[in-house]
């Protein structure tokens, strides 16, 4: 029986590491590790599981042959499964060239869609990638833009469209095919048990308020600081400059952005930045 | 009358209506080729499938792929490979399919050991470099060659057992495959040939020791693994025998085609006649690239202690 669809999606930067740490931390009532957060969170992108799925080496693709099959391989990972299937993402959500939704005829359960100010967005990405804050805002404001796009070495993920900040999250939050959880990152790092609680209801799964605490505990940030210099983490990318768990804290970019910067962010944004609060 | 290319691929006389870019012809077609490929009518679909997949069935003989835009291709019996193309898409499109995943399927129907690997010489001896797709398999291999070692093959190793059980890998005609920062990586922008694919910047190198047409005993197996974690020096250990076994089964060719094609009992039986004959090793390379160097050197090591 085909299981049932988790999205964790989100622009990059957003928190999403964060929240999939959580929710394992939920589901196993533990500390989970989250060097072994693969284990849990399946990746739609991954090269190797659409290799392995449709039985050809995609880097040889091109960009629509691969969109011609990514709906029908994400069907396939979730029909691997049983009850919930837990995927993460950076894709918008988009209807591909053949008619066909990312999750193909999968049944999606829920989508958690993890917002964040997107100034905060460009501070972190700029350490994320090793790049300039002034490259990031480009990134952010482009509505071309894509993830591991393959060019001169082999990319382990197929690309992933991310558009502007400001159409990926309309394109989650607008679209009537799934149902959407949004979360505000700056909301769960000011009062996380509430929005806890209420995933754990769409999880079906211990939603009590000791479970919740001890999912939290497990999952602060200073103690993630800790593992990574300890044990290191492996979504860190070699061209980053600084930790992975390097700041954490909701509204940091006022000590970083320029004004020029941050308006180039503001203008651009200036709806969705209204819409969710992030701008008066 | 259709012309017929000859090549020599994995140890098998080729007889194909398609040019093959980045292989080396034979001087003539043998009088009976192993391998005929040709361009014709392909089923949509394989009615009995014992396996069907998104873009893919197969029975016991038979097996069906279409690739998106580029083609549909009918392998059978071990000896035979029909291509259908898309409309407009031309036989250079079509190539880096065929000799990938079709191929693979036609040597998995003959009961082949097949690794996923590319394969180096030294003083004779065949050395198997094993990873998953973009571990750095082609550009280690390229990197030992340049350094004197005797190009093998680069992504496809056909193992054969001789009467006593000796494990040789067989001959390929086929060349270097590099993407384009291991190129730069390497300096090998002079001897960059044409693209694996248009519009993909991954090259056909000829080999520098050039194609090889006899069998090489091999001796040595290098698996390859990204370290974990970053500022990680390279490390590499010799495995033990149950542990090699285990993760050799991951290194076949197309190993999820193959466990399709109810070929997992065979295929233990050819690892573990394999694990008689061979050293194992598992070499953790850092997420740096620019740590090559060092990652070639302590191949080298490895591979010249053994003798």
């Amino acid at each position: 029986m085909t299981g049932s669809i988790v999205w964790l999606a989100s622009y990059p930067k957003s928190g999403s590491v964060w929240m999939r740490l959580l929710i394992a931390n939920l589901i196993t009532a533990s500390k989970y590790d989250f060097n072994r957060l693969d284990l849990i969170w399946r990746t739609p992108h991954s090269r190797h599981n659409f290799d392995r799925i449709s039985l050809i080496d995609s880097s040889l693709l091109l960009q629509d042959e691969i969109d011609e099959l990514r709906p029908s391989v994400t069907e396939v990972m979730a029909q691997e499964e049983t009850g919930n299937v837990y995927f993460w993402l950076h894709d918008a959500y988009q209807i591909f060239a053949n008619g066909q939704p990312l999750s193909g005829k999968a049944p999606t359960r829920i989508a958690f869609y993890m917002l964040r100010d997107p100034r905060d967005v460009a501070v972190s990405f700029a350490h994320h990638s090793g790049i300039s804050v002034d490259e990031t805002i480009s990134l952010l404001n482009n509505p071309e833009q894509f993830l591991c796009l393959q060019k001169k070495r082999y990319q382990p993920q197929v690309h992933q469209m991310i558009g502007d900040w400001s159409h990926h999250v309309a394109s989650w939050t607008e679209q009537q095919d799934v149902p959407v959880m949004l979360i505000r990152y700056e909301d769960l790092y000011r009062e996380p048990i509430p929005i806890l609680k209420k995933v754990a209801e769409w999880l079906g799964i211990e939603g009590s308020q000791t479970a919740l605490e001890q999912a939290l505990r497990h999952a602060e940030f200073s103690e993630l600081q800790c593992q990574e210099k300890q044990f290191g983490f492996s979504n860190r990318p070699v061209q980053s400059t600084q930790p992975y768990f390097r700041s954490g804290k909701a509204g940091a970019w006022k000590e970083v952005l320029t004004l020029q910067q941050q308006r180039l962010i503001e203008q651009k944004h200036h709806d969705m930045m209204v819409r969710y609060g992030y701008l008066d | 009358m259709i012309k017929l290319h000859a090549y020599l691929i994995s140890g098998l006389s080729v007889a194909s209506e398609i040019e093959l870019s980045g292989v080396t012809s034979s001087p003539t077609i043998a009088s009976k080729p192993q391998v005929c490929i040709f361009k014709g009518k392909v089923p949509e679909s394989l009615p009995g499938a014992s396996a069907t997949g998104v873009n893919w069935a197969l029975t016991k003989d038979t097996f069906l792929l279409q690739v998106p835009r580029i083609a549909r291709f009918y392998v059978s019996q071990g000896s035979e490979i029909i291509v259908e193309p898309r409309p407009s898409v031309d036989d250079a499109a079509i190539v880096p399919f065929l000799l990938s995943t079709a191929l693979g399927a036609l040597l998995h129907q003959r009961g082949e050991c097949v690794l996923h690997a590319s394969v180096v010489s030294h003083e004779n001896k065949a050395v198997a470099l094993c990873g998953n797709t973009g571990i750095g398999k082609s550009t280690l291999c390229a990197a030992l060659c340049f350094a004197g070692y005797r190009f093998i093959a680069d992504d496809m190793a056909l193992i054969r057992f001789d009467k006593q059980h000796n494990p040789s890998v067989l001959a390929d005609s086929r060349q270097h495959r590099l993407w384009q920062d291991a190129i730069h990586l390497l300096g090998l922008n002079e001897r960059k040939g044409e693209p694996v694919r248009d519009r993909i910047e991954k090259y056909h190198i000829a080999p520098v020791s050039g194609i090889v047409t006899d069998s090489i005993t091999l001796k040595t197996i290098i698996l390859l693994k990204r370290a974990e974690v970053r500022d990680q020096l390279p490390e590499i250990k010799r495995l033990r025998v149950a542990d090699a076994a285990a993760l050799l089964r991951n290194e076949v060719f197309r190993p999820n085609l193959a466990s399709k094609m109810g070929r997992d009992a065979e295929l233990f039986q050819q690892i573990a006649q394999l694990l008689k004959h061979v050293d194992v090793f598992m070499l953790t390379r850092p997420q740096e690239i620019n740590q090559l160097g060092a990652v070639v050197n302590l191949a080298q090591q490895t591979i010249e202690a053994l003798g």
